[in-house]
């Protein structure tokens, strides 16, 4: 186990470096410097900023630079604003916004599987095709149409909710519906589906012709078996909430990372948007690698070896 | 003693191949059938928009700012804070939209297809090496990729296009393996090869084609996810520009007078649901009909 979590973690090691180099030279590429802006600077404040940021050494050399930073939890400065940099504007963000994902991610997980084995338990029923078509709906609407939409309806027509503001836990409610909706309807879907393959399946029907109560059969083989793709499911999903968010932030005003994301791909911030796009990469990584110890922890077929 | 009866042509049984047989399934398929329609409509209005005398999108009518849908006017949807025909403006949407969603996927399969294919059929290390690339793809977040790439380059539509489709190709690869490995040791394949056919040709001519039925199921499933991802970067107001339009700006656009005029954010996101709704429930029904697992 310890052995196979070494290896994951390690196999892991690339995958981050291959998002920051294709990051890195991506911003780098960019026509024009980072100090083009409409008031020209004279020619001997911009040579200084050029040599203060190491911006005249070759880009392999700047590039070991960032790596060596980075190492050290330093993002660089932000080119927007001066006086502070990266990892402080991130470490400022990351706390909200890790607390709306975990909170998204959670319900959608909750609900998506609770209405998805629900749905196949009652196949063909009224439940089943409630489940099915609002996950169908779930699915096509997109967040940022959803996140206007209630707004419109429970802060400004009804008035239950406060539309803006941060900090109380009522502020959290919409965004983070918003957020999980579209991830509660892929669950369900997904859900249902391996609940249905799963209940014809061989063992589930040895169980039940051993004479296991049915609240036995379901819950120690035929769910835990249905989870399976759920589990592998949750990489990518943690990859929509994470994309998501930038977009939810920015329409809630939440003060998160997603947002400086926004912010600085607006102002042409380089080093903000490829140190919230390293940081969103590391996650995104972390999390299929939790998903995948998981996996093996509920496939028996599973050894770590 | 041969009896010659037997070999004479009998009464012809006519054979139902593959694709005569989904098209049955398909067309039994109500939801798929009406999405399809629905599709066809959208795509005609959207593409036609020009020839079918309706307002220019870029008119301004001064007396009609942010008014409400008119149809004795002809303003079906209202029109926006500067006084443009909303429903002409949707229509020019769609074009983006739908283009976006044409181009991305073409190039989205045109990589996958051959990534998943050469993979396949090469096996052994090259295959390896190739789906671990595909896995190190996977984690990149591609959506700040593609929003760098615009913030970078500028704001070019075209470069959009291309970006989107050339990191929308992985499930298509991870699909085309797959299923390549299972007709890689097929008779026929075994025979082009004895025949001296070359491997390249062997993958486009044998190989791709036998792949077929997922990869259209894919892809009208990667339809929705690109048109998604348009309207995403647009929305953030990192994609198409003014004049232009795209159900993401369009919808933007809306957000911010929905308060006053609630109907320009209803009418454009309605549109959008509606087409991307179509478009899974012709791919649900395209796997449906092309799904030999349940026949």
């Amino acid at each position: 186990m310890l052995n196979y979590f070494i290896r994951r973690l390690l196999g892991a090691i690339p995958t981050l470096f291959t998002i920051i180099a294709v990051s890195f030279m991506l911003v780098h590429a960019a026509p024009g410097g980072p100090f083009d802006k409409e008031r020209k600077v004279p020619a001997s404040v911009e040579a200084k900023l050029i040599e203060k940021y190491h911006l005249d050494e070759p880009l392999p050399q700047q590039f070991a630079r960032y790596i060596g930073d980075l190492m050290q939890g330093d993002f660089g400065p932000s080119f927007k604003y001066p006086d502070r940099s990266v990892s402080e504007l991130i470490a400022a963000g990351f706390p909200t916004s890790l607390l709306l994902g975990s909170c998204a991610i959670s319900l959608a997980l909750l609900l998506g599987v609770f209405l998805g084995i629900w749905a196949a338990l009652r196949q063909n029923s009224w439940i089943d095709y409630l489940c099915v078509g609002s996950a169908m709906l779930g699915i096509a609407i997109p967040n940022y149409v959803f996140a206007p939409l209630m707004t419109l309806v429970f802060g400004l027509l009804l008035g239950w909710l406060p539309v803006n503001g941060w900090g109380e836990p009522r502020h959290m409610v919409l965004p983070i519906l918003a957020l999980a909706i579209p991830q509660v309807a892929a669950i369900t879907r997904l859900t249902r589906a391996s609940m249905l393959e799963v209940l014809g399946s061989n063992f589930v029907r040895t169980a039940r012709a051993k004479g296991l109560p049915e609240a036995v059969t379901l819950t120690r083989h035929a769910i835990r078996a249905a989870m399976l793709p759920v589990v592998s499911y949750l990489g990518p999903a943690v990859a929509y909430v994470v994309t998501g968010s930038v977009i939810i932030e920015e329409i809630f005003r939440i003060p998160g990372i997603g947002r400086y994301f926004v912010l600085g791909a607006i102002n042409r911030d380089y080093t903000m948007v490829l140190g919230v796009t390293v940081v969103f990469g590391a996650l995104i990584i972390l999390c299929n690698l939790i998903a995948d110890l998981c996996y093996g922890l509920l496939d028996p077929k599973v050894r770590y070896d | 003693m041969t009896d010659v009866s037997l070999l004479a042509p009998q009464a012809e049984v006519k054979g139902r191949s593959l694709w005569a047989d989904a098209r049955r399934r398909f067309l039994g398929n109500t939801a798929a059938v009406v999405g399809l329609v629905v599709l066809i409509a959208i795509t005609l209005l959207s593409f036609g928009q020009p020839y079918l005398g309706l307002r220019d999108p870029a008119d301004i009518n001064w007396d009609m700012i942010s008014a409400p849908p008119d149809f004795a006017q002809g303003y079906y949807f209202g029109t926006d804070q500067n006084g443009r025909d909303l429903f002409v403006r949707t229509l020019q949407g769609g074009q983006v939209s739908l283009t976006v969603g044409f181009i991305a996927t073409m190039v989205s399969l045109v990589i996958g297809t051959l990534w998943g294919a050469s993979a396949g059929y090469l096996g052994g290390r090259v295959d390896a090496v190739m789906m671990r690339i595909v896995d190190i793809l996977y984690s990149i977040p591609f959506v700040f990729l593609v929003i760098l790439l615009t913030v970078v380059f500028g704001r070019n539509i075209e470069l959009m296009y291309l970006a989107i489709g050339a990191v929308s190709w992985l499930d298509m690869a991870r699909i085309v393996r797959g299923q390549t490995v299972s007709i890689r040791r097929k008779e026929f394949i075994e025979a082009a090869h004895a025949s001296g056919v070359s491997n390249w040709r062997i993958i486009t001519r044998h190989i791709i084609p036998n792949c077929l039925g997922p990869v259209v199921v894919y892809m009208t499933l990667t339809v929705p996810a690109v048109i998604l991802t348009e309207s995403f970067i647009s929305y953030l107001g990192m994609g198409v520009q003014e004049p232009d339009s795209s159900w993401g700006t369009l919808i933007s656009e809306g957000v911010k007078a929905m308060e006053v005029a609630p109907w320009a954010v209803l009418y454009p996101s309605l549109v959008m649901v509606v087409t991307l709704l179509a478009l899974n429930f012709v791919g649900d029904g395209l796997r449906d009909a092309l799904d030999p697992k349940d026949r």
